[in-house]
């Protein structure tokens, strides 16, 4: 449906976005998740139209819409400060895509109905705006998003200003209504637990470059750069050499850095390495521990907490590292 | 849309540079020649520096007398809570949008010798004189001035002390200042620069103070700007009144500039003003408090509060007979026409003032929001030249501009609204900007998502959201063209007076009548201004148009 190609984008000859390809499916979700300033808004911006790109194309359906202005794409934004009018109430801002598109008052409110119990507003139509609270704000710039029935919907850290537990709530009912209208969907967010919860995919950015796009569960698994694996709080990172000291023969990795992924461990299995634990932290499903070996090379690994063994500060434990769990990272 | 600017440009080119051209033309040069003569006779001559010494003295004394006693005011309604501080508050800047004229006739039905206080006293002890003798003396122009700007002072006061945190007070009084101490070191260097700016501002308009003066100062006293208008009117000594208008924006000038510099410090921390304040507790707090909301109140109502129960009067008791007799014309009137006409003319200029400086002001503000050129930036001061410019100075402009050819309108009647619209469009632009401001970019962008046109964007976004602002420019601009009076004195048609200007010309008159309907009309013209006044405040959200 919407294809990137060989994107760029400068601002005052600054780099802000280099060479974006990206294809997002029908009926898919996918996250933009990216430090603030790696040009996550920015390509959000593009492809919405509201800023022009200095080279490449933007495709929508096979049609090249690259040019196309913004009010023409027919493309749904919700933006982080949900932007809602504050001379309307409830109602007219949920109804303004349709107003624009000359659809006639009946049609209109009937879909402002229809909208406004999708998200449990029902009666809030003559509310103002500044009566609602954060969470109320949210599902009314989703829903005047969705009006006027976009071709594609974008949402720009759209739960970026509630506070955690409304976030959790709202982050399924948002997937569930996203998904019902089988349009793609762009989503930018800062927040991992956040992008890999909702996405189908997920575009991982830095400096204004895609470092990896993958599932989630891939992503985790495989992060393909040492930045990618840093931004998903994968700190268990040895050069090639310190790793060949601690886990002997390793010949079949190329890279230089690589990574021993958190999971990738055995306790008190055959084949196994002797540690001193430094800290425990007991995390419900988890257990999280680090670990010194030998050679002061420090180690985090993750457990299920039902694992057999006592984990206690300054107690040796015998691990198992798992070649298949220990990644190649590239720069 | 941006080429739009180019309009008001012209506009202000034409009706504000070319006749500030014309005078400095007027007054240095004779026949294309340098000619300092007029320069060098005004600056010698005893009589004229006695005209600029008295106008810095009597505005210097205004300022002072206002400031000293809005200071209190201000700290009682910063410090403590009290019925009816809404009421007061409101009320307190109502003599802002008063026409001159009006204040000084209130002035006149208040203490004059044919005043309110005056019937009542002669009344009472059957007196032949009036025992007030204050008509044509610098205290009824000082007390004049001091009505007419304590509301200057005091939203300025106001405002910044109560956006002063408390903890500067609390923090000082814990390091051991206390009493005057606390005033002397803390509260007033704190207060400085809204002190300061709220002094340039009443020495700007007290300095060009013309109406007041020449209604209630006779022709004992005179400040430049009355001057300019003798030497032009009286005299026909036009290069003299050039020179004066010249030493007078100059002088604005280096005030104006103070005011600026002041302006732009942003004050230093703000507080939320959620705080809830206590009542007066003590007596003397108590004594302190209500003492100070009587002088305002007294201040405040007493005058206008006269020159309507005044306009009532005739020497047959009360009656309506003043204001019906606005409606005749008699034989040897000064007015030429029946007085109700003036009614009419003027609310018309200031429907066609108000159009013109609500198109202009607001295509200026969306530029200056717009834009972030260096012409924008330049633009910003330049088009509040007009607030510098004294309005006897641009109506004397108009008057040698535009009598020659090939611009000969000088008695075409749409000068009058032009230069109304020219003194208005300031304020349109200074209520109007901060709406534009309040507009987030992603309320235009969220519209542009929705499928609006840029067309649609403004008509159903830009517009009801700035919709606010342009009415209260345009009740500003209603207001002002309404009472304007120094300009429109020079280039009024005798046969189609302004309001003010039949107010004026009717208090110059002898006789009971003319004086009743001089009041009766001043009247009128405080009711639609008051009018103006309350859409201005009911649609004016806090910090919109303040001067």
């Amino acid at each position: 449906m919407l294809r990137l190609e060989a994107l760029y984008k400068q601002f005052d000859s600054q780099a802000v976005l280099t060479n974006i390809n990206i294809e997002v499916h029908q009926g898919e979700i996918l996250a933009l998740l990216g430090p603030s300033g790696c040009g996550k808004t920015t390509l959000l911006r593009l492809i919405a139209g509201l800023e022009r790109a200095s080279s490449g194309k933007i495709y929508f359906a096979n049609a090249d819409i690259t040019e196309i202005p913004p009010h023409l794409r027919q493309f749904g934004l919700m933006f982080q400060d949900y932007a809602l009018f504050p001379h309307l109430n409830v109602r007219d801002n949920i109804a303004f895509g349709l107003k624009m598109k000359n659809v006639d008052r009946r049609t209109q409110a009937q879909a402002v109905e229809r909208l406004l119990n999708l998200v449990h507003l029902a009666g809030a139509g003559d509310r103002n705006v500044s009566q609602l609270s954060g969470g109320e704000r949210q599902r009314v710039a989703l829903v005047r998003s969705l009006a006027p029935e976009p071709r594609l919907l974008m949402l720009d850290e759209p739960l970026g200003a509630l506070d955690a537990v409304l976030r959790d709530e709202l982050l399924i009912e948002l997937r569930q209504i996203i998904k019902s209208l089988n349009i793609p969907a762009v989503y930018v967010t800062h927040d991992q637990r956040e992008a890999f919860a909702i996405s189908d995919r997920c575009a991982i950015m830095n400096r204004g470059r895609i470092e990896q796009i993958d599932r989630p569960s891939e992503l985790y698994r495989h992060p393909a750069t040492l930045f990618v694996a840093q931004f998903l709080g994968m700190n268990n990172i040895l050069k090639r050499t310190d790793a060949l000291k601690l886990l002997g023969g390793l010949t079949d990795f190329d890279a230089e850095m690589l990574l021993i992924h958190p999971r990738g461990v055995t306790v008190n299995a055959t084949n196994s390495i002797r540690a001193v634990i430094q800290d425990v932290v007991f995390l419900g499903d988890m257990i999280r521990f680090v670990v010194e070996f030998d050679d002061q090379i420090r180690l985090t690994f993750h457990v299920p907490s039902d694992t057999e063994g006592e984990f206690a500060i300054g107690l040796p434990i015998q691990l198992h590292i798992d070649t298949r769990w220990i990644i190649p990272l590239h720069r | 849309m941006r080429w739009l600017i180019i309009a008001p440009l012209l506009f202000v080119g034409i009706f504000y540079a070319y006749p500030l051209l014309v005078i400095f033309q007027e007054g240095l040069f004779c026949d294309q020649r340098l000619n300092l003569e007029a320069f060098h006779q005004v600056l010698t001559s005893a009589y004229y520096r006695n005209t600029i010494g008295f106008t810095f003295w009597q505005a210097l004394l205004s300022t002072t007398l206002t400031i000293l006693l809005a200071l209190p005011g201000a700290y009682v309604f910063v410090h403590f809570r009290f019925p009816g501080k809404a009421l007061l508050s409101a009320l307190i800047a109502v003599p802002f949008v008063m026409p001159t004229v009006v204040v000084a006739a209130a002035f006149m039905s208040m203490i004059g010798s044919r005043g309110l206080l005056n019937m009542l006293l002669m009344d009472i002890f059957k007196l032949n004189d009036p025992p007030i003798q204050i008509e044509r003396t610098l205290t009824v122009i000082l007390i004049a001035h001091i009505f007419y700007n304590y509301a200057v002072a005091h939203r300025i006061l106001v405002s910044a002390w109560a956006s002063q945190s408390k903890r500067f007070e609390e923090a000082a009084s814990v390091l051991g200042a206390h009493g005057w101490r606390l005033w002397w070191h803390v509260r007033l260097p704190l207060l400085r620069p809204a002190i300061l700016s709220a002094a340039a501002l009443i020495f700007t308009y007290t300095f060009t103070s013309f109406g007041v003066i020449v209604i209630l100062g006779g022709t004992r006293f005179a400040t430049i700007e009355v001057e300019i208008y003798q030497q032009v009117t009286g005299l026909l000594n036009l290069p003299v009144a050039s020179v004066l208008s010249l030493l007078q924006m100059i002088c604005l000038f280096v005030v104006l500039s103070f005011y600026a510099a002041h302006q732009r410090r942003r004050p230093i921390e703000m507080q939320s003003s959620s705080e809830v304040l206590p009542f007066p507790r003590q007596i003397s707090e108590s004594v302190f408090v209500y003492g100070n909301l009587m002088i305002i109140f007294i201040l405040i109502t007493a005058p206008i509060g006269s020159l309507l129960a005044r306009s009532l009067m005739t020497e047959a008791g009360f009656s309506l007979s003043n204001y019906l007799l606005l409606f005749e014309n008699r034989r040897g009137s000064v007015l030429f026409v029946a007085p109700i006409e003036a009614i009419q003319t003027s609310l018309g200029f200031a429907v066609l003032a108000m159009t013109i400086s609500v198109t202009f002001g607001s295509i200026v503000a969306q530029f200056l929001h717009r834009s972030q050129t260096r012409l924008s930036r330049a633009l910003d001061p330049l088009i509040m030249l007009p607030l510098a410019t004294s309005a006897v100075t641009l109506g004397f402009g108009y008057l040698i501009a535009f009598d020659t050819p090939p611009v000969n309108f000088r008695t075409s009647i749409w000068l009058i609204p032009v230069i109304h619209s020219l003194v208005a469009i300031p304020f349109v632009i200074r209520s109007v900007l901060p709406a534009f401001q309040a507009i987030q970019p992603h309320h235009e962008e969220a519209a542009r998502m929705l499928g609006a046109s840029s067309w649609k964007v403004w008509r159903w976004v830009q517009l009801p959201l700035v919709s606010r602002g342009l009415f209260v420019g345009a009740a500003f601009a209603f207001a002002i063209s309404l009472g304007e009076f120094g300009a429109s004195v020079f280039i009024a048609r005798p046969d189609s007076p302004t309001l003010p200007i039949a107010v004026f010309r009717l208090l110059g008159q002898p006789g009971a009548s003319n004086y009743g309907q001089a009041l009766a009309m001043s009247a009128i013209l405080m009711w639609i201004c008051g009018g103006a006044f309350f859409i201005i405040e009911r649609f004016r959200k806090s910090g919109f148009g303040d001067f």
